[in-house]
């Protein structure tokens, strides 16, 4: 897959990590974002190239960059405001965001976006608080819930975009209005290689009477959930789970702290013919730590 | 051991979830558990029966084998709610579920210790209209043995203790035949179970799965003379060709009929075989029997273990729940069954307390009448009743009592006077469901029904009982109350079979259950009665599909996107039309169907994602991106998009009903009005 590769990864071998755009170049690359950590979950950020051992459909890859630190980010933040987020828990959402949003760095590109079952606001990709935060104040939260539908959406603003791709969703997970089904939005996970992060609010769906819906049975409700979790899974993100709604301030500075923490492997993939077709990854590292990264990608 | 016990109890309490297949569930508040209280530790440690909630269970032994050579045994436990929540006013009620492995000689094996707790605000009047129903599972080794069900509600210490005996048949030991499983109707349950342990718990559950597999079944089932009722038998080296008989016997055993039955289905889970079989049911005297089901064959005859059932002479109107059948038939003239249901005791009415109810409540229909605004009649009544219902809680059926009998005496001469009184207690329902009184709230709604009922019965006219009727059921559908809500939906069809909100709600009902025939079937008589419903026939068009009545179902759909319909139903058509496409794989059909709507229908937001998604899949990134690009926000939009449109109860249709049912009301004041004055309040029962 053609990847836009910046001057970032000459500089990643530096020992500072604030890393800058200059100039962009377009290169056969693989890059992988790497979390490790030690079994008691405390992240280990002292490694080299040479711990980690990348392998594409099994096939042991070279290590071409290497970098650990402050990768430019593009991402979009996903709040479900529907009507389980009714009254202050909208406005104490939104305060966990600017948390959040004050602590994006200038090469970062953030957008806030906030949906029910209809696309309720979007900012524009910035970094100024302000432009993020304002226009939250201004949305009721009301009606249903369409997950899938503006997960895809968010999917697609981050198309083309520089920097390491984050979608962080907020919400309980319940999706019942979308139009797409959870294994279409995985498709266009897995070709994005954006990293998914999942804020599961536990507390929303406490009390909601869980049942089949108008359009889907109880099964189909945890077919798509399920589907949820391999999808955040596969992009090397992860669930978070929280069972109140002020926690959300912290948990997005805990994934913000991950990100800034990660390690970012390239690699020129050894047996691509750009057919469409799904390469498993595999990437090891030498210590007994714990790793995640995504699962694998399309050859396109 | 009793130490142990009690030990173990504390420290494994588990969280409950609730996540059971295809039913009504509510999400529980999981709690810690304070180990149990010493005498009703004592009671478990005997093994004596008794205690006045009313529970019932049933254990299964069909789990699989587990590593240490054990069984898994799936239990069900089912909690009358209207006896699980009396007297409560509070907005918690605590349940604590053991139950105890025991061996033949004593010993436990394993057990399971669970703490719920219902917020009465979100599942209040499903608990109180069903109950709940508790599903987990222990290990047991295979041979003889017993399981201590013991359900108490900590903050009264009532409880109920039930002995279950039972035999974990070993791996490959002859012919056998589990309990028989009859099913429950849909959404009677609000239902509960451990969130530890899904798969193993699923697993053993599955072949337990009764009606198309979606239901678990009854550990103490209502069998109704003249209907065809469904089982299933789990059993082991059953003949080849088997004839399936049940036996209902007393409760002394003697023999009181047996009926052949007709195997349906026959499949095989994991070690065991499944037969389904239908019974054509003989009518009985009401009352409680035991049930034994038998399958015989060129190779020999096997009995599953018997199970108590009550068994009802009539076919019942509607499928409430067996406890809301035994109190409609009045407790006493049915036998408490086994199971330590506990039937409604002999009530020594209060002359003085039916006094001050019967003063308070003509008080009220006097204020009606006089033209006092209906919201502050049923405040003060509602005030009534609180106040008289907190001196005596056992007080609330005589209240109703008080409440038919003025009615009754009121509209002896005109039976008009009773619809103004069914939606007064229709509001006061409301009122005092509001006010957490689930007991009275519940009590007024049996009234309203009942008037309204008697009001059509008695040559009142049967359009409006029916839009009272459905009122009711939309109030309650909208607590999650689906049993009741059916059956008064039914009810209000049945009066009034052109009645097209009826039949929506009624169809949506089974619709969010899943039970799509059961919605195609309404909604084709909605159609036929009501050809220019585009609701109806969305609705019905979107079900055909499900049902795979694909041909018609396009057809219904098509039509929509040509014809003058609101905008949310044209959009919903042109969505399932472009479903239709896709799972024919005619994704090429589908993109050009989708870009006709997002023409015709700009605004609307979901035909634009779902049409850059197929963009997308066929390589065309940059165009889907163009798509989105038009989509705009829409903090301000009323209503919601369509699916959330179709997804929400047909609230247009009961605006309308609801008007002219106040209009109908008010018309008929004047009747109550001469009725007070004519008939003199009694100062007593006489």
């Amino acid at each position: 897959m053609k990847v836009l590769l910046s001057a970032l990864l000459l500089a990643a071998f530096l020992q500072k990590p604030e890393i800058y755009v200059d100039e962009v170049i377009d290169v056969e690359l693989q890059q992988l974002y790497v979390t490790v950590t030690r079994p008691s979950g405390a992240p280990v950020l002292d490694l080299a190239a040479a711990d980690f051992e990348i392998l594409d459909d099994g096939k042991p890859q070279a290590v071409s960059t290497f970098a650990r630190g402050d990768l430019a980010l593009s991402a979009v933040l996903l709040m479900d405001a529907s009507a389980s987020m009714e009254g202050d828990r909208l406005r104490t959402a939104a305060e966990g965001v600017k948390a959040f949003v004050s602590r994006v760095l200038s090469q970062d590109e953030v957008s806030v976006m906030l949906f029910s079952d209809e696309l309720l606001m979007r900012t524009p990709f910035s970094s100024d608080a302000a432009t993020l935060l304002t226009p939250v104040d201004g949305v009721t939260a009301r009606g249903g819930s369409a997950i899938n539908d503006h997960l895809y959406l968010a999917l697609k603003d981050l198309e083309g975009r520089l920097g390491r791709r984050v979608v962080v969703l907020l919400s309980d997970g319940v999706d019942v209005e979308s139009l797409l089904g959870m294994e279409d939005v995985g498709w266009a996970a897995r070709g994005s290689q954006a990293l998914l992060y999942w804020i599961r609010l536990q507390e929303m769906s406490r009390g909601k009477i869980e049942r089949s819906s108008a359009w889907r049975d109880r099964k189909g409700h945890d077919e798509q959930l399920r589907l949820l979790e391999t999808a955040v899974t596969e992009s090397g993100g992860r669930v978070e789970v929280i069972p109140d709604v002020a926690q959300v301030g912290t948990a997005l500075q805990k994934i913000l702290r991950e990100l800034r923490e990660q390690y970012v492997l390239g690699y020129q993939p050894t047996a691509n013919h750009g057919d469409g077709a799904w390469h498993k990854l595999e990437v090891r590292v030498r210590g007994g730590h714990r790793l995640r990264t995504r699962e694998g990608y399309f050859d396109r | 051991m009793r130490l142990r016990v009690l030990i173990l109890a504390f420290f494994l309490a588990l969280p409950a979830a609730a996540q059971p297949p295809d039913h009504l569930s509510f999400s529980l508040q999981s709690r810690p558990l304070r180990g149990l209280q010493g005498p009703i530790a004592t009671l478990l440690t005997t093994g004596k029966e008794g205690g006045g909630l009313p529970m019932a269970a049933l254990a299964v032994p069909s789990g699989e084998r587990e590593a240490d050579g054990k069984f898994t045994v799936p239990l069900i436990v089912e909690i009358e709610g209207n006896g699980l929540l009396a007297a409560r006013r509070g907005d918690i009620q605590r349940v604590e579920i053991y139950a105890y492995a025991m061996g033949a000689d004593g010993s436990v094996h394993d057990f399971l210790a669970q703490g719920l707790s219902l917020d009465l605000a979100q599942v209040g009047e499903a608990v109180m209209d069903g109950g709940v129903k508790f599903v987990g599972m222990v290990s047991m080794p295979a041979g003889a043995g017993s399981l201590r069900v013991l359900v108490v509600d900590p903050d009264t210490l009532r409880y109920s203790l039930r002995v279950l005996p039972l035999t974990v048949p070993a791996s490959g030991g002859g012919p056998l035949l589990l309990h028989p499983l009859f099913s429950d109707p849909r959404g009677r349950w609000v239902l509960a179970r451990p969130a530890e342990d899904d798969q193993v718990l699923d697993r053993s559950l599955s072949p337990l799965l009764v009606d198309e597999g979606w239901g678990l079944p009854s550990s103490l089932p209502l069998l109704a003379g003249g209907r065809t009722r469904r089982v299933a038998l789990l059993g082991r080296e059953l003949p080849a060709e088997p004839a399936v008989t049940l036996e209902i016997r007393t409760e002394a055993g003697k023999k009181v009929q047996e009926v052949a039955g007709r195997v349906t289905e026959r499949t095989r889970t994991s070690a065991l075989e499944r037969l389904v079989c239908d019974f054509d049911l003989p009518r009985l005297e009401t009352g409680r029997y035991r049930a034994v089901l038998a399958v015989a064959g060129a190779s020999g005859r096997v009995e599953t273990p018997e199970l108590t059932v009550l068994y009802l002479s009539e076919n019942p109107l509607n499928e409430e729940p067996v406890w809301a059948q035994l109190r409609r038939l009045g407790g006493e003239s049915v036998p408490a069954p086994t199971v330590a249901v506990e039937a409604p005791k002999g009530r020594r009415r209060n002359a003085e307390l039916e006094r001050l109810a019967r003063q308070g409540y003509e008080e009220a229909l006097r204020g009606l009448a006089s033209g006092t605004p209906l919201d502050e009649v049923v405040s003060r009544l509602a005030d009534v009743e609180a106040g008289i219902y907190r001196q005596a809680p056992q007080s609330a059926e005589s209240l109703r009592e008080v409440e038919l009998e003025t009615a009754q005496r009121l509209g002896r001469d005109d039976v008009e006077v009773l619809l103004p009184l069914a939606v007064l207690h229709a509001e006061l329902y409301r009122s005092l469901r509001e006010r957490k009184e689930l007991y009275l709230a519940e009590s007024a709604r049996r009234t309203s029904a009942d008037l309204a009922e008697a009001y059509a019965k008695r040559g009142g006219s049967g359009n409006v009982a029916a839009q009272a009727l459905l009122s009711l059921a939309a109030d309650l559908l909208a607590s999650g109350v689906q049993s009741a809500s059916r059956s008064l939906l039914d009810q209000a069809l049945a009066l009034d079979g052109r009645n097209e909100a009826a039949g929506l709600f009624l169809a949506a009902s089974h619709e969010r259950d899943g039970d799509y025939p059961r919605a195609v079937e309404v909604l084709q008589r909605v159609v036929q009665a009501h050809p220019g419903s585009a609701e109806a026939r969305l609705r019905l068009g979107v079900n055909l599909e499900r049902v795979g009545r694909t041909a018609e179902a396009r057809e219904v759909l098509q039509r929509l996107t040509v014809e003058p319909v609101p905008e949310w139903v044209r959009t919903v058509a042109w969505q399932e039309l472009v479903r239709l496409h896709l799972r024919a794989d005619r994704r090429s059909d589908a993109i050009s169907l989708l870009r006709q709507a997002v023409s015709r229908l700009p605004g609307q937001t979901q035909l634009a994602v779902q049409l850059a998604y197929l963009l997308d899949r066929q390589g065309s990134a940059a165009t889907a991106r163009e798509v989105l690009g038009g989509i705009k926000t829409k903090a301000d939009t009323a209503g919601g998009s369509p699916r959330h449109r179709y997804g929400q109860w047909p609230a247009a249709a009961l605006d309308e009903v609801r008007r002219s049912l106040t209009q109908q009301s008010l018309l008929r004041l004047a009747a109550l009005a001469r009725a007070l004055e004519g008939t003199p309040a009694r100062g007593g029962r006489g």
